[in-house]
């Protein structure tokens, strides 16, 4: 276990070796004995925050419960309606029109690589609290206070060393899940990731920065400090490491995906920044994202009039499709590194079966969870059998069928490389079952 | 547009007062915070602004402020010393070394007032607390100019005069007029005044007409919400009632509710309004006010929610969020009563027929054909809601609101949040509870809640309790404005506080238009992250910048002071931008940067709004600024 005093005296003796331009400097390796990682792999994960309602993204329109339950929001099953749901060839499960982007990858690429989604997954100790279950995902149990699953991971398993081998990106803040001891940058996108001060500035293009030089010298002083203020200097020295490493991989960046480009959404720069780090070399292993567009739907789930479902002047529904279309770009964009890079992507839990008196639907349990990349194949999960009262948990929630730390946890094993026996240390409450979703090759 | 206001004078510093010692008074320090093993300093130290006006030198160098009595104590968490030279003709500078720490450096002499200033820091005392300065003046010209020393060992005790918590969590930061005043009154008296704002003159602030920030018409609801959080800042920038801000503040980001769209921003105007004003009032008056607004009420759904047909968003949130907290022992069955308990309360949009021109306005109605009367059981609370036909079915939510506001659930958790919001990021459970007794003692009375806590000796006395916060994006910019006496004219007012409420977004900090209903995190440790930290660091160094445009002019106020060192500036800058909490390595930062790269610092013959700008700049990015 490393501490942030060693991390900060890490981060201050490598910065020190780099200044004074030496070749070949000691290089600081985090758990160095473990040898868990496989090289060169990533695992973006994506939170869907609000609540995602997993039966409107992956409608069970092969269970007539569905229809009686949800007689007003639920999608009538495949058909030539541009308003039915989409045709994922299964018996049970068809997908949300505004997802269509995600059929190209469901369809799959020939190579093996495809959409894995897992359609009631949560996580088992939930209580129906955005705040606390999006906090006990992120710290992979009921527990408010030890630090997230993937900082653990960058702690303890992985042992590449860079500033930017764990980040959040395109987001404004860190989750939960990539926050603990060890701290990492949160870069919201590369173009406007550069500190400096008019006044505080000599040299063509402010190559003698003082505000930045001065920043380090203050928060790499020897005397290491506890507390908030030592927080507040370890976070300086992130943030200086962060800025240099991002400006090396450029601001411009275009991507290759058939025509496609990411938006400006908090998913969108955060896939941008993630594929342009990852292919300017930067050995990403662990990044957190967010898609956030209004997922907790208590009311008006759907449009009025005719395209009830797909109406793109309704947020809800163009914000989906914005997403999709943003993962089919990093889809297409990382076609070269697809069996590096698997992206998953899932909620704080799902929603109520039932539509409640305003169109809409109250929090739940089991939600839609997806990945794509690595060793994903098309495929879906185990699921609940059907939407009758029996087969729901208190009779009005989704059940837990793929605990999320199964998901994350094959990920782990079959994509980053990781021996089974390390997954006690990312979810150390959690008993693991193998699903068999992510066999590579298969 | 408001005149343009003419800043207040500058107020003199205290002659230095110097109290008989007391019996040491032991606080009643919660068992989870570890007592320091250091005495504590009696009375009030000298002030860290500035070198008395007058005083006799009996030396060729010589402090003239700093160490207090006998004993030469001083503050434990680092002391500015101010000195003298008898001729400074011959001695333009002072070397000075300090043991046991063996540190050294050289402070310039005014070549006019003979004065300097140098510092001893929390690092510099030995483990027996003692620390001895060497003070020799000498010359940088010339040879034949025997230098001449002076030597002090001091002493070092617990400053516990509570400057730094008020300084630093009772408001949103010094002003060099506010250490002033905080200094004249001494702690517990501030604290008296600020719980009673009606007693405060805050003519300068009303003349300011920060409401004027706010403009009302039907084209501008959008802006309105931008406008909302200027007119915020201006409070806290520049009014004397910064309690009552802070409170108020915390209060409707405890009661969260977002504007979903662009209808209701008249709302969320009135809403940010009624929570300032009544920052000092009842839990139950607050939490009635709350659940009455069409904005929470749309925010949260209840609108939607009727008999037979039931929305659970705010009847979980309430529970989960206002009151009771997460772990309050409800389920699911819970959150349905308590949903249906509030079926019939919504909102109705009151003046259409003027929406060409005024934004939307909205009030509360109870619809009784919505309102579920039946019985309501709400097992985890032991009681049931009788249910009521008619008007009276709406008395149905007021009953739960006092039971819910008389919970010992409800005391905690919102105790809790009061408790962290001032004291500390993990709240220390005697100051919950001395919170929860006030509540109990009170009615529920924020004010008796705050006094209880804030006028506990711990909070003043507890080293550990102090600076350990970091700043929200809003207390960021605030404190900035404050600390370096930024005040704009009238005709640059909106501009500024356009500037300074976009550092505060920038960096992710949007109260109103946050979708999740927990409001913004109040834990410091949420905003410690590297993209709030580049968006704050470089709007507000850009600020910096302009401080001249802004109308900040330390050199005036500095020069006031009777300081003329770049060392002397420095400890002033740095004394009100960390309530005197800062480091060697920001000070020594800041005197370079003073200094310039030709290395004379010279405020009284030359214009050096240049170097305060840089200053300022390297202020804000400092750690310690960071704190509060």
């Amino acid at each position: 276990m490393h501490s942030r005093r060693d991390f900060l005296r890490t981060s201050a003796m490598a910065t020190a070796a780099s200044i004074a331009g030496v070749a070949g400097a000691p290089k600081f390796v985090f758990g160095q004995d473990t040898g868990q990682s496989g090289p060169g792999k990533t695992l973006i994960k994506v939170f869907l925050r609000g609540g995602a309602d997993g039966l409107h993204l992956f409608p069970m329109v092969g269970d007539i419960n569905y229809y009686n339950v949800r007689p007003n929001i639920a999608i009538e099953g495949p058909s030539n309606d541009a308003n039915s749901a989409l045709d994922m060839g299964q018996t049970m499960r068809a997908m949300n029109p505004n997802l269509a982007a995600l059929m190209e990858i469901w369809e799959g690429d020939g190579m093996g690589h495809g959409l894995t989604v897992c359609p009631s997954t949560a996580i088992e100790e939930g209580n129906r609290s955005h705040f606390d279950c999006q906090r006990w995902i992120g710290t992979g149990q009921r527990n408010n206070f030890i630090d997230g699953y993937l900082n653990r991971y960058l702690q303890n398993i992985d042992a590449t060393d860079h500033p930017l081998r764990g980040a959040s990106l395109g987001k404004t803040s860190n989750a939960k899940e990539i926050s603990g001891d060890l701290p990492v940058p949160s870069v919201r996108q590369s173009s406007d990731f550069v500190l400096s001060n008019f006044d505080l500035c000599e040299g063509s293009g402010c190559s003698d920065n003082r505000l930045t030089d001065t920043m380090r010298e203050i928060s790499s002083h020897p005397v290491v400090r506890d507390g908030t203020e030592g927080q507040v200097r370890e976070q300086q020295i992130v943030l200086l490491d962060a800025i240099e490493e991002v400006q090396n991989a450029g601001s411009n960046y275009e991507p290759n995906a058939g025509g496609l480009n990411y938006s400006f959404s908090t998913l969108g720069r955060g896939l941008r920044l993630a594929a342009q780090l990852i292919k300017a070399g930067v050995p990403l292993s662990v990044a957190s994202l967010d898609w956030n567009i209004g997922w907790d739907t208590h009311s008006n789930q759907i449009a009025e009039g005719a395209d009830r479902f797909t109406d793109q002047t309704k947020r809800y529904h163009s914000r989906m499709v914005e997403g999709a279309t943003d993962f089919l770009c990093f889809w297409r964009d990382m076609a070269d590194y697809r069996d590096d890079v698997l992206l998953v992507a899932g909620t704080e839990f799902g929603r109520t079966v039932k539509e409640n008196g305003s169109l809409g639907t109250d929090h739940g349990q089991g939600g839609a969870w997806f990945a794509f990349g690595g060793p994903a194949r098309s495929v879906v999960a185990p699921d609940a059998v059907n939407l009758a009262d029996e087969n729901l948990l208190s009779n009005r929630y989704m059940p837990n069928v793929v605990d999320y730390r199964d998901m994350i946890g094959e990920i782990m094993v079959q994509h980053m490389g990781i021996q089974e026996s390390m997954l006690a240390n990312l979810f150390p409450t959690h008993q693991f079952t193998n699903y068999g979703l992510f066999n590579a090759g298969v | 547009m408001p005149d343009d206001p003419t800043p207040p004078a500058p107020v003199d510093p205290d002659p230095i007062v110097i109290l008989p010692p007391d019996e040491p008074v032991l606080p009643d320090i919660p068992t989870d915070i570890p007592t320091p093993d250091i005495p504590t300093f009696a009375g009030i130290g000298p002030s860290a602004l500035a070198p008395p006006e007058t005083f006799v030198l009996t030396q060729a160098v010589e402090i003239t402020s700093g160490p207090v009595g006998d004993d030469q104590i001083i503050q434990s968490t680092g002391q500015t010393l101010f000195g003298a030279v008898m001729d400074p003709g011959s001695f333009d500078m002072v070397e000075v070394s300090v043991a046991p720490s063996g540190r050294t450096t050289t402070v310039d002499v005014s070549p006019m007032t003979g004065q300097f200033a140098t510092r001893v820091f929390e690092d510099d005392f030995g483990s027996d607390g003692m620390v001895t300065v060497t003070l020799t003046g000498a010359s940088s010209v010339s040879d034949e100019i025997q230098p001449e020393s002076a030597s002090y060992t001091m002493q070092r005790a617990l400053p516990t005069d509570g400057f730094v918590q008020a300084l630093s969590r009772v408001t949103y930061g010094a002003t060099p007029q506010l250490y002033a005043r905080v200094r004249a009154v001494g702690f517990d008296t501030y604290i008296e005044e600020q719980l009673n704002p009606d007693s405060i003159n805050d003519s300068f602030f009303d003349s300011l007409r920060a409401g004027d920030l706010i403009s009302m018409t039907s084209r501008n609801t959008y802006g309105m919400l931008d406008q909302m959080i200027e007119k915020s800042l201006a409070h806290a920038s520049f009014s004397e009632k910064q309690l009552q801000e802070v409170m108020g503040a915390f209060w409707v980001n405890h009661f969260h509710a977002a504007e979903k769209d662009r209808s209701m921003s008249l709302q969320a105007v009135a809403d940010r309004e009624f929570f300032r004003e009544n920052a000092f009032g009842t839990f139950e008056e607050l939490l009635v006010y709350s659940a009455r607004s069409p904005l929470m009420s749309r925010f949260l759904d209840n609108n939607d929610s009727r008999v037979g047909n039931l929305n659970e968003n705010y009847g979980r949130e309430i529970l989960e969020l206002h009151t009771v907290g997460v772990d309050g022992g409800y389920n699911d069955d819970d959150v349905i009563a308590v949903s249906r308990v509030f079926t019939g309360w919504g909102w109705e949009w009151t003046n259409p027929e003027e929406s060409d021109t005024l934004p939307r306005e909205h009030a509360f109605i109870f619809t009784e054909s919505r309102h579920d009367t039946e019985d309501k059981e709400i097992p985890f609370l032991g009681i049931t809601i009788n249910g009521r036909e008619g008007p009276e079915g709406m008395d149905e939510a007021l009953e739960l609101i006092t039971v819910l506001s008389n919970d010992p659930r409800t005391q905690a958790f919102v105790c809790g949040k009061i408790v962290q919001k001032f004291v500390s990021d993990a709240p220390p459970s005697s100051f919950v509870s001395n919170c929860v007794a006030a509540w109990q003692a009170s009615g529920g009375s924020t004010e008796a809640m705050l006094r209880a806590i804030l006028l506990d000796p711990a909070f003043i006395e507890t080293m550990s309790l102090q600076r350990n916060k970091a700043k929200t994006p809003f207390e960021f910019a605030a404190s900035f404005v404050r600390a370096f006496d930024y005040l704009p004219s009238a005709a640059r007012m909106e501009q500024f506080y356009q500037e300074v409420r976009e550092s505060v977004q920038k960096a992710g900090f949007n109260p109103v238009r946050f979708p999740a209903p927990t409001g913004l995190p109040e834990v410091g440790a949420a905003w410690l992250n590297t993209h709030a930290i580049i968006e704050q660091y470089k709007e507000l160094t850009r600020l910096a910048n302009q401080a001249d445009t802004y109308g900040s002019d330390l050199q005036a106020l500095v020069l006031d002071a009777g300081l003329q060192t770049a060392e002397e500036t420095a400890a002033y800058m740095l004394a009100i931008a960390t309530a005197d909490r800062y480091r060697e390595e920001e000070y020594e930062a800041v005197v370079r940067e003073l200094k310039g790269t030709d290395g004379f610092f010279e405020p009284v013959t030359e214009d050096e709004t240049r170097a305060f700008r840089r200053a300022i700049a390297i202020i804000a990015a400092s750690p310690s600024f960071h704190l509060q």
